[in-house]
């Protein structure tokens, strides 16, 4: 549920528009040079507000708390149109460790250009303190940067994502064994491990995206379940989803499958091709899904688009799959996501019925094939988009040589068949590069030359070692 | 309001037994005195805590917009702004049942009712922090959740996950990790640890991993962004697009219900059809009981295509809307037409209509109880469109011990208007009610006939002088001739003179509407008032004056005319003016 813009004066426009322009050249910087036609103008606008501001008000601080921004302390209203570009803004910021920076008066066109290319130019693991000599080197001055005023947590946050990833399997193992024993589900805590997976995503999205690269044979649904709903919210909040949407999706992810439970063991992981009758009975775990959700008494807005959501998740973008429909007409953007997301993490997967696994890349590739068709094309953009043509856990050979794992699209334009990878074979094993980064000549040095299918598993984990150090 | 002064609402709310936080006497924290700047923070935050607290509990007892609720959330609202001005952010730890600022308590204590702290440690929150700025809508909507948390069931929800979906942007919490909290259950913790065991396993040992042989990639091959399958990559898409869709989706409960209708029509157990049922008949509940008349005469359109397109799911589909059509099911809409629902009389008969087969009873059942002017009308309008309400099922309830069920049935079969209801009426004329009976004359009005004519005419005689009156006017308005003797034996009786004027004027007048020439003689005799002992009563006089003047006859017209001559003032009057409507009366016949 959303809640009501109360007000919407003049002065807040102007607060995010700056927001927006901040925003915006930041973006901008990314990808273009200083003297690129779209980057002068980006700084020259935010130059032009940030003075007329500075000169009338005085000293202006943006900073960010709680996933909202707020210049000099009021809080900046923002649709659900601005949700992308805030949540761009808010992970620069984060990714140093930024929570403010205050513009002083006086402040100088050069200086705004420095620190804007300082800031979007930066290595992602950099901190404030690196960030802060970094722009005492290049002469910037007026802005003043400060450490978040969030409360940290208590726990390493390196550890946060494994241990949220883990929650989930744990959770999916206690809903199993309700189900089976024919006992209520607890969706309190089915929320407050979906809950907590949205907030992970909003923090670090590839955190959580590597972690789906540990397929598990055992256990199959736990991480098969967990995956759909990692996938599933990094994908929303691609979309501009807002955070009680993406709490929805999540849960209704989670849960998609949750009919599996019904189906007889043996025909879920039958190896080899399944007769008419077997084929039926797992053409029903949809409705399965559907009917053990009903039962769970209490129909909140979150249960009943979990049901939606587990019914529509074999129905395609055409509208065939299963079940079988007697008048639906379409499916909704949350079983539409669901579909994408399942498909996705199913056929990059091995299962004991396949006699090979496909790698993460032949899996995107059969997404994008079926675009249109299985797949809400609009969708599979922005997917692909996200994991890149390589997705996390793709293991690639390069050009130098080295063996390497994919860990998420890098940060180059070219950025979807370039990933970052990490080395596990070679010279630098543990070393991270990013396959988008030009030399000074604008070549790329490294390229992939190739892609491993590694011990007929598809993939191999993306994640990396260290972030396990804690668990 | 002066910094220090309590607020109005604090004091209008306390109740007994009711012990404001500040009286409770809060637990000095372990580290002796504070220092004096300490000390006024400290005071700020306690100050704080019992202003959250009355806000909650008015919050608790009184609906959103009752004085006390709106004024101690302001007084909140107005406490927190000037605390945080002073001290920046109000850092609350939460312990099982008291607030700490620093190390010291500031709110709690035991015995305390609706403690907060307990309710919030309980959900596993461990500590609050509130930031300057907080705006008014966030405090009333925290204020709010804690009362939700309060009441929702706990299966489903607790404070930490509500608290999620609100997204406060100046109040920052902390909640337990949820992995450590949650009941044991066979085989917890092993998920995880094999899970753990896995991650190790994989990924810490990569250079023991057999790799195969690669598939090449290259610019120009699958894979690369030059394929021109993958332009769908580089496609740009609007978010304002997609989260457009996401709003401009059907309600999620009409989503669901077209969910549901599949798994009726191709569930394979017979659990599934019926847990698909049960949740049909759920959702059409809840629109019923939020008036969203429209969409749910889409949803009852949709099942009784699906009827008669699947009749294996008949019989579940009659069970639906058998129990949508129940009086339970429909009272609270009909009669909420009295009230908020007015408008949508129309949505809702267009409703009850589709659904009439199982809805009549119902609706005579509710007709039976039915007060509002609305509710009445809709159910009248729902019996009587079509075919109508079969009229067994009216005049069954004829015999009901409630005196307003027979006037309601009475009622309908006047509305009706089947010239067979007639003999269902005549057994209300000797209803013990009056009302019932008045009831009676005003539905055999409407019906009309001979039977009607002469069942009305009988009740010329009624006991009750209110149902006379009625059917002296009805056979007025009817024109009947044949009632003319009827009346004019009432007229002529003795206790006549005695009965209220009203009864008096409304006889004559239907007398004049209906009566003939050969009237005149009992009228000349009674206004002339020429008795062999005393004079007839005024009102009588006046009466006969006003009866001949409808009557409008050439020889009515020539006695009032000598009447006009009369020595009495008031009878002189009465006689012009009706000599007056006569001539007007011959003119436009
Ligand atoms: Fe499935
Ligand atoms: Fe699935």
């Amino acid at each position: 549920m959303s809640r009501p813009i109360a007000r919407d004066t003049a002065t807040d426009a102007f607060e995010r528009r700056l927001v927006h322009m901040l925003s915006g050249a930041l973006r901008t910087a990314e990808f273009h040079e200083r003297d690129n036609q779209v980057a002068v103008e980006g700084v020259d606008g935010l130059y032009r507000a940030l003075r007329e501001r500075t000169e009338t008000l005085g000293a202006t601080a943006i900073s960010t708390r709680n996933r909202h921004v707020f210049v000099d302390g009021e809080r900046v209203r923002m649709g659900a149109s601005d949700y992308l570009n805030l949540t761009s803004f808010i992970k620069t910021l984060d990714r140093w460790g930024v929570g403010s920076l205050t513009v002083l008066p006086g402040i100088t066109r050069d200086e705004l250009t420095a620190f804007i290319y300082g800031v979007a130019r930066g290595r992602r693991d950099g901190d404030l303190a690196t960030l802060q000599k970094r722009l005492i080197r290049d002469n910037v001055r007026s802005v003043e940067l400060g450490a978040p005023t969030e409360e940290g947590f208590a726990e390493d946050p390196e550890s946060l994502p494994v241990r949220t990833y883990g929650s989930c399997l744990e959770v999916m193992g206690e809903l199993h064994t309700a189900i089976v024993g024919n006992r209520q589900i607890r969706t309190r805590r089915v929320r407050r491990v979906t809950q907590s997976v949205v907030d992970q995503m909003m923090r670090d999205e590839y955190a959580l995206l590597a972690l789906t690269t540990i397929k598990r044979f055992d256990d199959h649904l736990f991480s098969h379940s967990t995956n759909v709903a990692v996938l599933s919210v990094a994908l929303g909040q691609r979309l501009g989803l807002q955070k009680s949407q993406l709490g929805e999706l999540c849960l209704a992810a989670f849960m998609h499958d949750l009919g599996k439970i019904a189906v007889p063991k043996g025909i879920l992981d039958k190896p080899g091709t399944l007769d008419d009758h077997e084929r039926e009975e797992i053409n029903q775990h949809p409705i399965h899904s559907v009917h053990i959700l009903l039962n769970q008494g209490n129909l909140s807005q979150s249960t009943l688009r979990a049901i939606i959501g587990g019914f529509e998740h074999h129905i395609n973008f055409d509208m065939s799959g299963y079940p079988l429909l007697s008048h639906k007409k379409g499916l909704t953007l949350f079983g539409r996501i669901i579909t994408l997301a399942d498909r996705f993490d199913a056929i990059s997967t091995p299962r004991v019925y396949r006699e090979t696994s496909f790698t993460p890349h032949q899996a995107i590739r059969h997404v994008i094939e079926h675009a249109g068709t299985q797949f809400d094309p609009e969708l599979v953009g922005v997917f692909v988009r996200m994991i890149g043509l390589y997705p996390p856990g793709t293991v690639v050979g390069l050009s130098s040589g080295d063996v390497a794992v994919s860990i998420q699209p890098g940060q180059g334009d070219r950025s979807v068949d370039r990933p970052l990878v990490r080395i596990i074979k070679g010279n630098d094993i543990g070393v991270s590069r990013d396959l988008s980064e030009t030399d000074d000549a604008g070549d790329y040095p490294l390229s992939i030359v190739g892609v491993y299918n590694p011990g007929n598993e598809g993939l191999f984990p993306a994640m990396d070692p260290e972030s396990l150090r804690h668990f | 309001m002066s910094g220090q002064e309590e607020p109005p609402s604090a004091r209008a709310m306390a109740q007994p037994g009711d012990e404001s936080p500040a009286q409770m006497g809060v637990r000095s924290g372990p580290l002796g005195r504070p220092d004096s700047d300490e000390r006024a923070s400290h005071d700020l935050a306690t100050e704080a805590c019992a202003a959250l607290y009355r806000a909650y509990r008015a919050a608790r007892f009184y609906p959103a917009n009752h004085p006390v609720a709106v004024e101690s959330l302001d007084a909140l609202s107005q406490t927190f702004a000037r605390t945080l001005d002073e001290i920046g952010s109000l850092k609350l730890t939460v312990m099982p049942e008291a607030f700490l600022f620093g190390d010291q308590a500031v709110f709690g204590g035991d015995g305390i009712r609706d403690n907060i702290a307990e309710l919030m440690f309980r959900d596993g929150i461990r500590s609050l922090t509130f930031h300057r700025g907080i705006e008014h809508e966030e405090v009333s909507e925290f204020v709010w959740t804690l009362v939700r948390a309060q009441e929702i069931g706990r299966e489903e929800q607790d404070l930490a996950t509500i608290l999620w979906d609100c997204d406060f942007a100046h109040l920052d919490y902390s909640v337990t990790d949820p992995l450590l909290e949650g009941d044991d259950w066979e085989g917890k913790g092993q998920v995880l640890e094999r899970f753990r065991a896995d991650l190790l396993d994989k990924a810490a040992h990569p250079e023991h991993i057999d790799l195969g042989t690669p598939t090449a990639t290259g610019p120009g091959e699958a894979g690369s962004l030059d394929d021109p399958a993958n332009s769908i990559i580089m496609q740009e898409f609007s978010s304002e697009a997609i989260s457009g869709q996401l709003e401009n989706e059907p309600d999620v409960l009409f989503e669901f219900l077209e969910v549901l209708t599949e798994v009726l029509v191709t569930g394979s157990t017979d659990e599934e059809v019926g847990s698909a049922s049960k949740a049909i008949s759920d959702v059409l509940s809840s629109y019923l009981d939020w008036g969203e008349f429209g969409s749910l005469t889409l949803a009852v359109r949709r099942l009784q295509s699906i009827s008669e397109t699947t009749p294996a799911r008949s019989t579940e589909i009659t069970g639906i809307l058998d129990g949508l059509a129940s009086p339970d099911a429909l009272r609270k809409s009909i009669f909420e037409l009295d009230g908020k629902l007015a408008e949508r009389r129309p949505q809702l008969e267009e409703l009850l209509y589709l659904l009439r087969h199982a809805a009549y009873p119902s609706l005579v059942e509710l007709l039976a109880e039915a007060g509002g002017k609305t509710s009445r009308k809709c159910i009248l309008n729902v019996c009587t469109m079509g075919e109508g309400v079969p009229l067994p099922l009216v005049t069954a309830k004829m015999n009901d011990p409630r005196w307003y069920v027979v006037r309601n049935m009475v009622f309908m079969l006047g509305a009706l208007g089947d010239p067979e209801a007639g003999s269902h009426l005549e057994g209300a004329l000797d209803h013990p009610d009056e009302r019932v009976r008045r009831e009676a004359v005003r539905s055999l009005s409407g019906l009309g006939g001979p039977r009607a004519n002469y069942l009305i005419t009988s009740s010329l005689t009624d006991p009750a002088p209110s149902v006379r009156i009625l059917a002296a006017r009805a056979l007025a308005r009817l024109g009947q001739p044949d009632a003319a003797a009827a009346i004019l034996t009432q007229i002529t009786s003795k206790d006549f003179p005695g009965r209220d004027d009203t009864e008096v004027e409304v006889f004559f007048e239907a007398l004049g509407e209906v009566a003939d020439d050969r009237a005149l003689p009992f009228l000349q005799d009674l206004w002339g008032g020429k008795t062999f002992l005393r004079s007839k009563p005024m009102a009588i006089r006046l009466g006969a004056l006003k009866a001949m003047g409808r009557m409008a006859t050439p020889e009515a017209m020539d006695i009032l005319a000598r009447a006009s001559r009369a020595g009495d003032e008031e009878l002189r009057r009465q006689a012009r003016r009706s000599l007056l409507e006569a001539e007007r009366r011959a003119a436009n016949r």
